[in-house]
């Protein structure tokens, strides 16, 4: 990077004049430079209409400025502008859902030679406005507060003396700074090689190094971090605290010990800078030892999301050898201070990620996938682009030593965490995070995306504090850091990850296990989820039901589809409470006894019944639970067939069923759908609805011989055996129609369940961002 | 003479081949640039890193070797030592012994994702490949309720190590080291029986090791401790129902599964694996999907 500090000994465009009037110290020609930060933040704006819709209104507009005055030659004790340069950045953006005003502009202009402070012609007008676009939706208007961003002109006390410090004051919501010199002294301009500087995105222990050269002499540097334009986010990523693997990864080892969880973001790192060279080595500001044409300055990065101001001052011989500070030119542009880095839309984002180019850093609106219509993932621009520590090859316990062809890998420091990989998000698509511990578990994560379109990124537990908090924007919450400098840059509530854990012995294929019984919503409301992994292989394993891989993938697609609000077709989820509405469901030898009315399970009726004397099975707790279903004889149970098992006084009475699948429920809808159900032993007839007809103790065929005392709840109606041979678990995507395919468009009664028996598919009801259950308990 | 020529020729070659492979290795040892596939070798204990246990708790441990996601293609393994065969588990800290033998690998498998597509193979090849971090390689080692018996309370640190034989001139030389996983043994009699939870998962992981090693009376009698001690809890149930089966007592097996079956909570999926199992012991040849999976 090439930085070049001229020395301007006259202003520029007046060499012609010099010749002629009276030498520059006689005419008091002076320099003013400063900064005007025009800001306005509305809270709680609303929109015109009656829903009184929220707009979000914000407005910025920073200006540097560099103005010579001197005395005017023609009227005695009068002043006169020979130079006013002004460089601005502006943003505005008010939008509600249906309407919005969206402003950003940047630009510099030399006003030119004038008798007034303020005076400027109507095209110099023209070029001071911020251009403006205005948008709304079709069809509808309201009226919202709009930003109307201006450059505006300095304000200048012309009693302010030469090699006074910095003056700051606030006027009418609008601060002000204001420096003057006199054109003896140095009057530095620093330029920047835009191109490094615009490319440049922090990353921790990466310096952006500056080259600056004096044109006109030696002088000696300074380099300050302005300590209160600087961020001290907590961690160094949105997911990470600053812990022995930061230092060891980032080749930052001279500095453990020394810096802290919060400190500065940016910092001048010791090491850079030798005691021959550098007179002043503290981590917030350095200073050449001696004066020198040209300085290079390493300024290194600290954190994934670093925001910070550097201030380029040279020693002045004019004012007593004090510190003054240098103007810096970017990009044609002039400024008092560099922001670190290049941010020109002030969103506190490196303008090097186009991708985030405009974008407030407040903004939490991924649009994709739009599941259930709820914008965003919990997570802000500024988090997204801060970035998160996720898996690499291992959580905790990979390898922390390697050795390759007798070379110790230099690249992989011996801790643990050493593989972990930092990952900037997309602020469009939505992203969730799933801890497993299980490296098989993590390989097949990448399934759920392709069944959701979500960025789906495996991380390891300390990336969400625990198991417990499994918060993935903890640096940020943690350190009730919410904005900065005026800019929101975390919401009000974190969001959080899911638990991926392999369990055994657990009955089922998988479960996602809410913090509250009944849930289901946003990551947040789910506590873990378990899947059964297929063990060691065995003829045992093989025959206590073990899964097989198609059908541990399937589980943990279906089950984490459970922890983002999908739920089983058929059912639907209250998204005020966030409570699951469970439809009629096929009926099983579980639920049987509370769907005996033939809606859906009837709570308020026990799933099981007093003690039977002749009851086969043992009763348990003073409990008689159902043994079975009973079908009763028709078309699909004849006596004679395989499950014709049920007797009543030796007269056959029906087959054996552990479920019949319901028309619109579990079964039914899109095939492919990894929410649907597979399999079942009935299942209605189109048009006709399963009835239950009594509750007894019959006889069982079982192993080999008629048995009394098997507790059964009989079920007629047109019952059908379900086709298990044309059926499997759905391995597509997450159903985006509710009509039936395959086993269930068939015509006729070979159509199995129908179309899924609600009005949303399974795509709708899914929500990433826990701010949608921000009321529930 | 032709016998000397032949020595000499014979020696000239061997200090060719010397030279060459002395050669090769002096820059892959010096040669900073060379391309360095990075590995990962992860371990697990019981599925955790770290784990509470009682003595004679069976452990179950998963060594996985995985590529890193930004390096490119390389295999380890050969058909001379499998790469199952070159990961060992030594106790972590150095100067310390374990009291009690650590196992060999016994099983290994692979799971990988081609084209989009899982698939897991129980009886993997000799080389293992690695192509960023589409594999995930484990080799699995047991240590049976005998061995860890009499394991003194107290913490014990393992970590698994993979090197390459020294032998070995070609391919992915070296050796990786994993994290270290913990096991904090408790005295649970001691301690008054206050860790109830140590002692049903002791029981547990002692039917599965036995059903896995087909000792099928040892099985027995831990499930039947382990239902005597819960016999709330499902789980009980349903190893105690898996040793029945295996020992074709299917009476006793669907008595025990259909106990497991009313103690189960309630939850929002069916306990398909359950229903599986009682499918499999009453031997329905008509029966649904989750059984016709067990067929496969």
């Amino acid at each position: 990077m090439v930085v070049a500090i001229a020395l301007a000994a006259t202003a520029a465009g007046d060499l012609t004049a010099q010749q002629t009037n009276p030498p520059a110290a006689s005419r008091n020609r002076r320099v003013w430079t400063g900064t005007i930060d025009d800001r306005e933040i509305l809270l709680n704006a609303t929109d015109t209409t009656p829903i009184r819709r929220p707009v979000r209104y914000y407005q910025d507009v920073n200006v540097t400025f560099r103005f010579v005055s001197e005395s005017d030659p023609d009227r005695p004790g009068f002043t006169r502008w020979v130079s006013r340069q002004l460089s601005w950045n502006g943003f505005g953006v008010s939008s509600s859902s249906i309407a919005g005003r969206e402003c950003i502009g940047s630009g510099s202009l030399d006003l030119g030679p004038a008798d007034a402070l303020d005076a400027t012609t109507p095209d110099q007008d023209a070029e001071l406005e911020i251009p403006c676009k205005d948008w709304d939706a079709p069809n509808v208007w309201s009226f919202i507060p709009v930003p109307n961003p201006k450059v505006r002109m300095p304000v200048i006390d012309m009693s302010m003396t030469n090699c006074e410090p910095p003056r700051r004051w606030s006027a009418g919501g609008v601060r002000y700074t204001l420096s003057v010199a006199g054109d003896s002294q140095v009057d530095a301009v620093v330029e920047l090689d835009h191109e490094t500087y615009a490319g440049y995105v922090p990353e921790p222990g990466q310096p952006l190094t500056l080259t600056v050269r004096s044109t006109s002499g030696p002088v000696r540097f300074r380099f300050q971090l302005d300590p209160a334009n600087t961020s001290s986010f907590p961690g160094y990523a949105t997911n990470a605290n600053i812990d022995d693997v930061f230092f060891a990864k980032y080749n930052l080892g001279s500095l453990q010990g020394q810096y802290a969880n919060d400190g500065r973001d940016w910092i001048f790192n010791p090491e850079h800078f030798g005691a021959s060279g550098w007179s002043r080595r503290d981590l917030g500001i350095v200073e050449t030892r001696t004066a020198e044409t040209s300085a290079i300055v390493p300024v290194t990065a600290m954190d994934f999301g670093a925001v910070g101001r550097l201030r380029i001052l040279v020693e002045s011989s004019d004012c007593g050898g004090s510190w003054q500070p240098a103007t810096i030119r970017v990009n044609g542009q002039q400024r008092e201070w560099l922001t670190l880095p290049l941010d020109e839309d002030g969103n506190l984002i490196a303008d090097a990620l186009t991708r985030f180019r405009g974008i407030d850093s407040g903004t939490d609106d991924d649009a994709e996938p739009a599941g259930n219509g709820m914008a965003g993932d919990g997570l802000t621009a500024f988090e997204e682009y801060r970035g998160f520590l996720i898996r690499g090859v291992g959580c905790g316990s990979e390898a922390t030593e390697a050795i390759y062809s007798g070379i110790v890998l230099s690249n992989q420091p011996q801790v643990t965490g050493w593989s972990d990989r930092h990952m900037r998000t997309a602020p469009d698509r939505k992203d969730l995070f799933v801890h497993t511990p299980d490296p098989e578990l993590a390989l097949l994560l990448p399934a759920f995306s392709a069944a959701t379109d979500l960025a789906v990124h495996a991380i390891c537990e300390s990336h969400y504090v625990d198991n417990d908090t499994r918060t993935v924007n903890f640096t940020l919450h943690r350190g009730n850091t919410r904005a900065w400098q005026g800019r929101s840059i975390a919401r009000d509530r974190p969001q959080h990850g899911i638990r991926l854990e392999p369990v055994d012995h657990l009955g089922l294929r998988g479960l996602a296990l809410p913090v509250n019984e009944g849930d289901m919503g946003p990551p947040g409301l789910t506590r873990t989820v378990q899947v059964v992994k297929p063990g060691p292989a065995s003829s045992f394993n093989a025959r206590r039901g073990r899964l097989e891989l198609p059908e541990l993938v399937h589980t943990i697609v279906h089950e984490l589809g459970h922890a983002v609000g999908i739920p089983h077709h058929g059912d639907s989820v209250d998204a005020t409470r966030w409570r699951v509405i469970i439809g009629r469901q096929n009926v099983t030898k579980s639920l049987s006894l509370q769907q005996h009315a033939g809606g859906p399970p009837d709570s308020s009726q026990q799933t099981s019944l007093p003690e039977m004397a002749d009851a086969y099975y043992a009763a348990v707790g003073g409990r008689q639970y159902l043994n079975s279903l009973l079908v009763e004889p028709g078309p699909d149970c004849e006596e004679g067939a395989p499950n014709a098992t049920f007797f009543i006084n030796g007269k056959f009475a029906g087959c054996s069923a552990d479920s019949i699948a319901r028309r619109g429920q579990q079964n039914s809808g899109d095939f492919e759908c990894p929410m649907r159900y597979s399999g079942a032993d009935y299942y209605e007839a189109p048009g006709s609805v399963a009835q239950y007809r009594w509750t007894a103790l019959v006889q069982e065929r079982i192993f080999g011989s008629l048995r009394f005392g098997a507790l059964v709840d009989a079920w007629g109606g047109r019952l059908l055996r379900y086709r298990n041979d044309l059926d499997r678990d759905g391995t597509g995507r997450f159903c985006v129609r509710t009509n039936g395919t395959e086993i269930n468009s068939l015509p006729g009664d070979m159509n199995h369940a129908g179309d899924a028996g609600r009005d949303k598919p399974c795509i709708e009801f899914l929500v990433v961002n826990d701010l949608a259950a921000a009321g529930t308990p | 003479v032709n016998a000397r020529r032949i020595g000499v020729l014979a020696l000239v070659a061997a200090l060719a081949a010397a030279v060459t492979i002395a050669a090769w290795l002096a820059a892959h040892r010096v040669n900073p640039s060379v391309a360095i596939p990075r590995l990962g070798l992860t371990l697990l204990v019981n599925r955790r890193a770290n784990v509470e246990l009682s003595p004679g708790t069976p452990l179950r441990f998963e060594a996985s070797l995985v590529g890193a996601a930004d390096v490119a293609a390389f295999s380890v393994g050969s058909r001379w030592k499998p790469w199952h065969q070159q990961i060992r588990l030594e106790a972590a800290r150095v100067g310390e012994t374990l009291p009690w033998p650590l196992p060999q690998p016994d099983s290994a498998r692979t799971m990988e994702v081609i084209e989009g597509r899982p698939r897991m193979t129980d009886e993997p090849a000799a080389v293992a490949h690695l192509v960023e971090s589409r594999q995930v390689h484990t080799a699995t080692f047991a240590s049976s309720p005998e061995d860890t018996a009499t394991l003194q309370p107290g913490t014990y640190r393992i970590r698994a190590v993979f090197s390459t034989p020294f032998w070995q001139l070609w391919g992915w030389r070296g050796r990786a080291v994993s994290g270290e996983v913990t096991i904090v043994v408790v005295d649970a009699a001691s301690a008054g029986g206050t860790r109830p939870d140590l002692e049903g998962e002791r029981l547990a992981l002692a039917v599965d090791f036995y059903l896995n090693a087909s000792r099928f009376e040892e099985a027995l009698r831990a499930a039947t401790t382990l239902t005597d001690l819960f016999p709330s809890e499902a789980r009980s149930h349903v190893l105690l129902g898996d040793v029945c089966a295996a020992l074709n007592r299917r009476e006793e097996a669907l008595r025990a599964y259909e106990r497991a079956m009313a103690l189960l909570p309630r939850t929002y999926e069916p306990p398909e694996l359950l229903l599986a199992r009682i499918r499999q012991v009453k031997d329905d040849p008509n029966r649904g999907n989750a059984g016709a999976q067990l067929d496969r």
